[in-house]
């Protein structure tokens, strides 16, 4: 019988450790990357997808596998420790919202806690556990399907037109269209400046032929980075790049900063990643940054 | 009856003409990186910038041609000093020590704005001043720490590649990699200790590019010394050529060649810091230039000086015109990667060609 207790979980993406968060298995989480949540400090860092400690998964006998793959699949080496472990791989893609809602609402069934009648669902599980998860899974669903349409509504609000999202301004680099921050600006009702597919790199000439009618520049900090020093610094780069531009942006003022810890993170926090975001755009018709 | 003997071209007169053929290729390659374009996802075509896109160009063609410049330069003083046809400005572990001033700087900014954490320490406890860091980093960009770790490294290899007290062409070399290997080996580490976030800061800064918007006083303070390089290296030639012979041959003809070596290795080790300052870390500039300029033009030290500005400027200047056309679907290659793709081939070219060995 599958329970909840007998999960042992090794993650080896922030990303998929903060979904099992947010279904309430911090506590299953047996090993973490370095970059996991504080929440599972605890828990021994085993390494990252492209180098993890082999030694030490095998020694903490995971039941589970969390890692987001790349294109090209697992590597062999990783694989072949799964499978010596007789550990199940939850590999998942998470490029875009629907990636990051997929997941949640996968993520019991990955477990081994099918819904009854589900497909593959002959594994035996404890109903009370099936139960908990999938309501953890249903309530972190519908929070963020409430953030996303709240950030949606404040959005039309304040069309904030063709919006540039930056990660790094020297060398410029940007969200384009399929990258998790383009779609989620395309979730809330914004619109992409940049129609190129993933994060390219432009030249600040390239910005100025985008013309862009706001600049907003992304960027992932820990609790303490959302403080004010942190997004005057950051303010502070993004108005020294856009000194050099003569576009509607920079015209009307329409430079943003958001500071936020899972600004790279595809999970579970993207309901308050699209409010933050919202915050970002309805900031700039005030010409100040949401804080 | 016999024609009269036709009179033997002067060499001097056509090495110089040769020297202005690539001032001209030059001053086309301005003119290209000017007027062509080819915004991403579009069709190449050529005309007359608006102003505000003029500026930008301005600045990346003054950029690629002061840096170039200066890398060329310090490719012939350091192939000179060292009597190594593969040596070049990297060499003394400059672009090392510039590359790990920027990655400290990145990493006491990163934990000093971002309140994140580098290894799973947060600011300030591990990174005591981490916020005063951030500060500067925020007033000046990373040309105060690439300049400082630059300068270090090279003080460092001057200090241990010494011999008798004067530079050793030997123990320089073998000063630098060391230098070099244990300042990668420190960025590696805080590369591997770094959040993603800060990891593509990184990554981005070591490939190399040339700047679009950058401070003037800087652009001024590198076209000043890449200026004075190239009057240094006219003013040296003739000691220059003498040294290459060996140093019983200098000695021979009065070349101090103590103070020589001492002025080249500062020299060269300024102006690769000047360079890797305002563009990173740029390969093979500083190697193919001389080489190319010796291929055609021969190696005399004074002209060789004046063409390796030029030509380091166009070989910079040319691949930056290739970033803004070669358009693969992922936004813009950076300039590094062109230089090294290009330089690399062209450098075998001339290696098959058995020439530009001087």
């Amino acid at each position: 019988m599958t329970r909840i207790a007998d999960l042992r979980i090794a993650s080896l993406s922030p990303a998929m450790t903060d979904a099992a968060i947010a279904l309430g298995l911090g506590e299953r989480i047996v090993g973490r990357t370095p970059w996991c949540p504080a929440t599972v400090a605890e828990a021994p860092v085993v390494g990252t997808l492209v180098d993890f400690d082999a030694e030490r998964l095998l020694r903490l006998r995971p039941t589970h596998l969390l890692v987001q793959p790349p294109r090209s699949g697992i590597e062999p080496g990783l694989d072949s420790v799964a499978r010596s472990l007789g550990a199940v791989v939850i590999a998942r893609h998470l490029d875009g919202v629907e990636d990051v809602r997929s997941l949640l609402a996968a993520l019991p069934g990955l477990l081994g806690f099918m819904a009854p009648g589900a497909e593959g669902g002959a594994t035996e599980t404890d109903g009370s556990d099936r139960a908990r998860l999938a309501e953890a899974s249903g309530s972190v669903l519908e929070e963020i399907d409430r953030s996303i349409a709240a950030a949606r509504t404040r959005v039309a609000g304040h069309d904030p037109g063709r919006v540039l999202l930056l990660f790094a301004c020297d060398p410029v680099m940007a969200f384009g269209s399929g990258s998790y921050l383009g779609d989620l600006l395309l979730a809330i009702g914004g619109t992409n400046a940049l129609a190129l597919r993933g994060f390219p790199e432009l030249s600040v000439e390239d910005v100025q032929r985008l013309a862009p009618d706001a600049i907003v520049l992304v960027r992932t900090a820990g609790a303490a980075g959302t403080a004010g020093a942190a997004i005057d610094a950051h303010e502070e780069t993004l108005r020294r790049f856009a000194r050099r531009l003569d576009v509607p942006a920079t015209r009307r003022g329409r430079l943003g900063v958001l500071v936020h810890p899972s600004a790279m993170l595809p999970g579970p926090a993207v309901g308050g990643l699209a409010a933050a975001l919202a915050a970002t755009l309805e900031s700039l018709e005030r010409g100040t940054t949401a804080r | 009856m016999k024609s009269p003997p036709r009179a033997r071209a002067d060499p001097a007169a056509r090495t110089w003409r040769r020297i202005a053929a690539i001032g001209a290729a030059l001053a086309a390659l301005v003119v290209l990186r000017l007027f062509v374009e080819r915004p991403l996802g579009g069709a190449a075509s050529f005309g007359w910038p608006e102003e505000a896109i003029r500026t930008l160009r301005m600045t990346a063609i003054a950029a690629a041609l002061s840096v170039g410049a200066a890398l060329g330069v310090a490719g012939v003083f350091l192939q000179g000093l060292l009597r190594n046809p593969l040596a070049e400005p990297f060499i003394l572990g400059v672009s090392g020590g510039a590359g790990l001033g920027v990655t400290i700087a990145l990493a006491f900014a990163w934990a000093g704005t971002a309140g994140s954490s580098i290894a799973g320490f947060a600011a300030p406890e591990w990174l005591p001043g981490a916020e005063l860091v951030a500060d500067a980093v925020r007033q000046l960009g990373l040309v105060l720490p690439a300049a400082i770790g630059g300068i270090a490294a090279l003080v460092a290899v001057i200090a241990l590649g010494q011999r008798r007290g004067a530079p050793d062409p030997l123990a320089l070399v073998l000063a630098g990699v060391v230098v070099s290997t244990m300042c990668g080996a420190v960025v590696l580490l805080l590369q591997h200790l770094s959040p993603q976030g800060l990891r593509s800061d990184l990554a981005a800064w070591m490939i190399g590019r040339i700047p679009e918007a950058v401070e003037p006083a800087l652009l001024v303070v590198v076209s000043a010394l890449a200026i004075a390089g190239v009057a240094l290296g006219a003013a040296l030639g003739r000691s220059m050529d003498a040294a290459t012979f060996g140093d019983d041959e200098a000695h021979a003809v009065g070349v101090p060649l103590r103070r020589l070596r001492w002025t080249l290795g500062i020299a060269s080790g300024l102006l690769a810091a000047a360079a890797v300052t305002v563009a990173g870390p740029i390969a093979f500039v500083g190697l193919v230039a001389p080489h190319l300029v010796r291929s055609l033009a021969g190696a005399r030290h004074a002209p060789l000086v004046v063409g390796a500005a030029l030509a380091g400027g166009a070989l910079l200047l040319a691949a930056d015109i290739l970033r803004q056309l070669v358009d693969l679907g992922g936004g813009r290659i950076p300039v590094g990667i062109f230089a090294a793709l290009a330089g690399g081939p062209v450098f075998l070219v001339l290696l098959r060609r058995g020439k530009g060995f001087g």
